[in-house]
């Protein structure tokens, strides 16, 4: 299994986090990664030893379990070398008749497992795979079950087959196997409608197949951690049905036994309890601990590993990492006095880190000034939105910017303490997300929402103000009966409407910089379309600074004045948009351009840009993009890549070959 | 619209009159997600079926696909009628009808190893020896851009567009006749998306497949698409040659929709701001166009009071392009909202 690491490209991050986890490990035998944890190595250990006496002890110490008496003699003794453990009431030894009292245990404990497995995962798995009546019947018969009084109905068992552990324990099984249906049909509900099932009905495998190949292992973990439960619990009733010396005739010895005669003798001999109630009570605990265990390792053989972002590379410093930006910018840059003064948004050499030194964003820097659009484009897992959380200071945890400065009207953001932060978020800098649906609160009225926003963010308004602010913000986004939308739940709101909506709790706070992070991607195009021209007149209108965090180039081309192109992180193109579109001076751009279906010829296949996006901590040293790009040179790979003025300073491309490729893209 | 039946051609899937019903609890009438709707899908063609949602387009790949009733209509896959069919008969029609869906990451089970996934319904229906079984594997995860050795790993170790790559690959494992793909791409970057699109269209080629293309995404289904259909609120508006439709759409909805798509030239901005702004909201409180007359009545600018009133009739234009509109024939066609053209963007 040491193909993982060589074989294809890197399972590089294309959508969010899901992905951004996935870290490639080879899937190593599931014996040897359960006996990795100390804990799992104990407790198997443990029941191992216990398995090993139950079988052998019967065997070894024949007598034991026919003894009537010991030593009389020696009756109530503690611990010696004779006796390691000591001596019962009637002075047999302690250690032999723990041994032999193993396998009752045992035995009880499997008859009771077994019955449960027989009803429990098997009716689970069916009500919740086929739902509808046959989901309730069994319902209901669970209720039915769990409504009985489990040990009066084990004493009643036991009253009809005296000394019958085979009954009893399988009648503990049934009374155990409602709380398995229950977990295992919680478990099965949600696979249920899993595409993979459905294409699995469709290639035509039985249902009975399909619950035990693709449902079950699925919900192997519940299972596993319900039955060591249940194991727990049997270990438990066995051992006191057979305290109440209802389970194994008498001069056979068994814990519960032991622990009745412990329990008899506490006042004289509070020693002899001890060494049964322990043993119980260590069964008990490592059959929970070890279902835990098992739970873990099943799961983690398919699912992504724990690490995020794995690797270990270390931020580079500033000196390492190449000439800044280009000497121009570099120079009315650093200072919020110059260039920026004017601009209403400036970023400046903003990098951002996972606390283990994964660089995530490198050296970002743009600016937009107030009435300006402008985008950011990249594929997935090139840091457009970690830019716009990065501006908004709602990094992620254990993320966190490492250089640079945001400033906002000149105020770096960057220094202010999370409390002055707070008051800039959502007045100053608004933001508008990818689902209206989730990002309005489900149990508040949609115009009670952006009124809670206008009293947060407008000192000293009364409610009655604040309610017409709301009801003329609604109507500010085109809302046709401002009056009823603001009445209606967000469920009552179709997606278009819920985004205006939200738009308008953007507005509330008459931002100077709107970051509108895909806001259209989740509509249909011809709300799109809607949404897009309500953009395009709200900024307008208001003046303000639009930061437009998207992968479509049609909503850039609709909305925008300048784009700025980002890949694996760092910023690779900067230009008009009309610039960009029609001659793209670096080849992803380019690609990106031309892998739209939009004007494509169908005869021809589209243009695609081999491989994927790396991942954060697999960049390349030299030119992120040159393992995916034809044109790479010896020049590409022998160091970072500066970003640099092309075009009279208009543009700014990061591409040794930017001039040569300007010219072949302009043809 | 269902092709010429005079030849000796038989469709592979016929649908005819389907309707698509989902209850809404006792008091209410049941929502008509598909009314009526008759298509057919030949040999070797793709069939772009395309609407937002709401339009019923998933609705009726799964109605073809049995995950769904048919309350009406019938539904004729290779000279079989499949629409009412129990579980048990619909088996035997997973080898020649295959689906891949939107999801990557929820179409293939994460407990289960790539191998597994690919080679499972082989296995268990044409039985082969385990080593004609790893090759067949081995040769659709090549066809797929990936490596057999991938055969052993899980889908947690891929990316999205492998992960519908390797969803595409178990379709077509059994060499099915058609492959309904709902949204097959929608949820993939860009040039992820390119990478997927001339797969399909290279399989096709080779292997003769059929798809049923479903999508919002009208770029994408016109590239894709032989032929397609614009469904609105579970009716067909328009149907008929992809690139004539988009070239001039007759249909007051399929002109709507066509300008709404956003052109990624920037250029073209300023001819787009001068379009009209007074046509009707494409949301409003109001519902639809009630169940007598044209579902797009309420939002369409040329709507009369027959529109209202009276379901119109599917008309055949001259071209072959079928409209389902009172007034199609009083609307002039417009100008190309959308030139097709050859050019490619850059080189």
């Amino acid at each position: 299994m040491t193909d993982v690491e060589g074989g294809l490209i890197a399972p590089a991050a294309t959508a969010g986090p899901r992905s951004a986890a996935a870290v490639a490990q080879p899937a190593a035998g599931f014996s040897r990664r359960l006996l990795k944890q100390p804990v799992a190595a104990v407790c198997i250990a443990y029941l191992g030893l216990l398995i090993l006496v139950g079988v052998v002890a019967p065997l070894l110490l024949p007598s034991i379990a026919g003894q009537q008496a010991g030593s009389l003699s020696e009756v109530l003794k503690g611990p010696s070398g004779a006796h390691w453990l000591g001596t019962d009431s009637l002075g047999r030894d302690v250690l032999e008749r723990l041994l032999v009292g193993t396998r009752p245990v045992l035995v009880g404990v499997a008859e009771a497992i077994g019955a449960s497995l027989v009803i429990g995962p098997p009716l689970g798995l069916l009500a919740g795979y086929r739902g509808g009546t046959t989901d309730r019947v069994i319902g209901w018969l669970a209720d039915l079950m769990f409504s009985l009084p489990g040990i009066v109905i084990i004493l009643v068992v036991l009253a009809i087959f005296p000394e019958n552990m085979l009954a009893a324990m399988i009648t503990l099984g049934f009374l155990v196997a409602p709380s398995m249906i229950r977990v295992v049909r919680s478990a099965a509900l949600p696979v249920r409608s899993e595409p993979y099932i459905e294409a699995a009905k469709i290639s035509g495998f039985s249902d009975l197949r399909i619950m035990v190949r693709e449902v079950l292992p699925r919900i192997a973990g519940p299972i596993i951690v319900q039955m060591s439960l249940a194991a727990a619990a049997a270990v438990g009733i066995q051992v006191g049905v057979a305290f109440l010396g209802l389970l194994v005739p008498t001069p056979a010895p068994s814990w519960g036994g032991m622990i009745a005669d412990g329990w008899s003798h506490i006042s004289s001999d509070p020693w002899l309890i001890l060494p049964p109630a322990a043993l119980t009570a260590a069964t008990i605990l490592s059959l929970g601990l070890l279902g835990d265990a098992v739970r873990d390792t099943t799961a983690g053989r398919w699912a992504s590993g724990p690490q995020a972002v794995g690797g270990t590379r270390s931020i580079r410093t500033r000196e390492e990492r190449g000439p800044r930006i280009s000497s121009a910018s570099a120079a009315d840059g650093v200072h919020p006095g110059h260039a920026s003064a004017g601009k209403v948004l400036a970023v400046e050499g903003l990098s951002v880190a996972t606390d283990a030194g994964v660089l995530i964003l490198d050296d970002v820097s743009f600016d937009i000034a107030a009435g300006e659009t402008l985008a950011l484009l990249g594929e997935s897992g090139c840091g457009k939105t970690m830019t716009g959380r990065a501006i908004l200071g709602l990094l992620p945890t254990g993320i966190t910017p490492t250089a640079g400065s945001i400033y906002l009207k000149g105020e770096n953001l960057t220094s202010l303490p999370e409390k002055a932060l707070a008051r800039v978020r959502g007045r100053r800098i608004a933001m508008i997300g990818q689902d209206p649906m989730v990002s309005l609160n489900p149990l508040f009225r949609a115009g009670w929402q952006v009124q809670e926003i206008v009293c947060r963010h407008r000192d000293g308004i009364s409610k009655s103000e604040a309610r017409d602010v709301a009801l003329d913000l609604l109507r500010q986004v085109d809302l046709d009966d401002a009056p009823d939308v603001f009445r209606r739940y967000p469920h009552e709101l179709s997606g278009g409407m819920a985004q205006r909506v939200s738009i308008a709790r953007a507005l509330a706070g008459n931002p100077e910089l709107l970051i509108a992070d895909e806001p259209t991607t989740a509509l249909d195009v011809s709300v799109q379309a809607e949404i897009l021209a309500l953009l395009r007149r709200l900024e307008a209108e208001r003046n303000m600074a639009v930061l437009l965090v998207t992968h479509d180039w049609g909503v850039v081309a609709e909305l925008a004045d300048r784009a700025v192109v980002m890949y694996a992180g760092e910023i690779v193109e900067v230009g008009q948009v009309e610039q960009i579109f029609a001659r793209p001076s670096h080849p992803y751009t380019a690609g990106l351009t031309a892998s739209s279906p939009h004007y494509a010829s169908k005869k021809e296949a589209l243009r695609t840009i081999p491989g994927s996006v790396p991942r954060p901590g697999d960049w390349p040293a030299a030119c992120r993009f040159s393992p995916r790009c034809d044109l790479s040179i010896k020049a590409c790979e022998t160091g970072p890549i500066a970003l640099v003025e092309a075009e009279s300073g208009s543009r700014k491309v990061r591409c040794v070959r930017h001039a040569e490729f300007a010219e072949r893209t302009a043809r | 619209m269902t092709g010429d039946l005079s030849g000796k051609r038989i469709p592979l899937l016929h649908v005819e009159g389907i309707t698509v019903e989902f209850g809404r609890g006792r008091h209410r009438p049941p929502l008509r997600a598909v009314d009526g709707v008759t298509f057919s899908v030949w040999p070797g063609e793709t069939l772009g079926l395309v609407g937002e949602s709401g339009s019923g387009k998933t609705s009726i790949a799964r109605s073809i696909l049995g995950l769904t009733d048919v309350a009406a209509g019938s539904i004729t896959f290779a000279g079989r009628e499949i629409a009412h069919l129990s579980q048990r008969d619909r088996r035997s029609l997973g080898s020649d009808l295959q689906v891949v869906f939107q999801d990557p990451y929820r179409s293939l089970n994460p407990t289960r190893s790539i191998g597994d996934t690919l080679g499972e319904a082989v296995k268990v229906f044409d039985r082969p020896t385990k080593d004609a079984l790893s090759n067949r594997v081995g040769e659709m995860l090549t066809a797929m851009g990936l490596s057999p050795a991938d055969a052993k790993r899980y889908p947690a170790n891929f990316s999205g567009g492998q992960r519908q790559r390797i969803s595409i690959g178990r379709a077509l494992m059994r060499e099915p006749k058609l492959v309904i793909c709902d949204e097959p791409v929608s949820s993939l970057d860009l040039s992820v998306q390119a990478q997927i699109l001339n797969r399909m269209k290279s399989l096709q080629a080779e292997r003769g497949l059929s798809y049923l293309f479903i999508s919002h995404d009208l770029p994408v289904v016109r590239y894709m698409s032989h032929r397609l259909i614009v469904l609105y609120q579970g009716q067909i508006m328009e149907a008929g040659d992809a690139d004539a439709i988009y070239a001039a759409p007759r249909h007051p909805y399929t002109r709507r929709l066509l300008a709404s798509v956003p052109d990624p030239d920037p250029l073209r901005r300023n001819a787009r701001a001068s379009r009209p702004g007074n046509a009707p909201r494409s949301e409003s409180l109001r519902g639809s166009g009630g169940t007598h007359g044209c579902p797009f009545s309420p939002r369409c600018q040329w709507a009369t009071a027959i529109c209202t009133e009276e379901r119109p009739a599917i008309e055949k234009a001259s071209d072959g392009t079928s409209i389902a509109c009172h007034n199609w024939r009083e609307i002039a066609v417009p100008q190309a909202s959308l030139t097709v053209t050859d050019r490619g963007v850059t080189s």
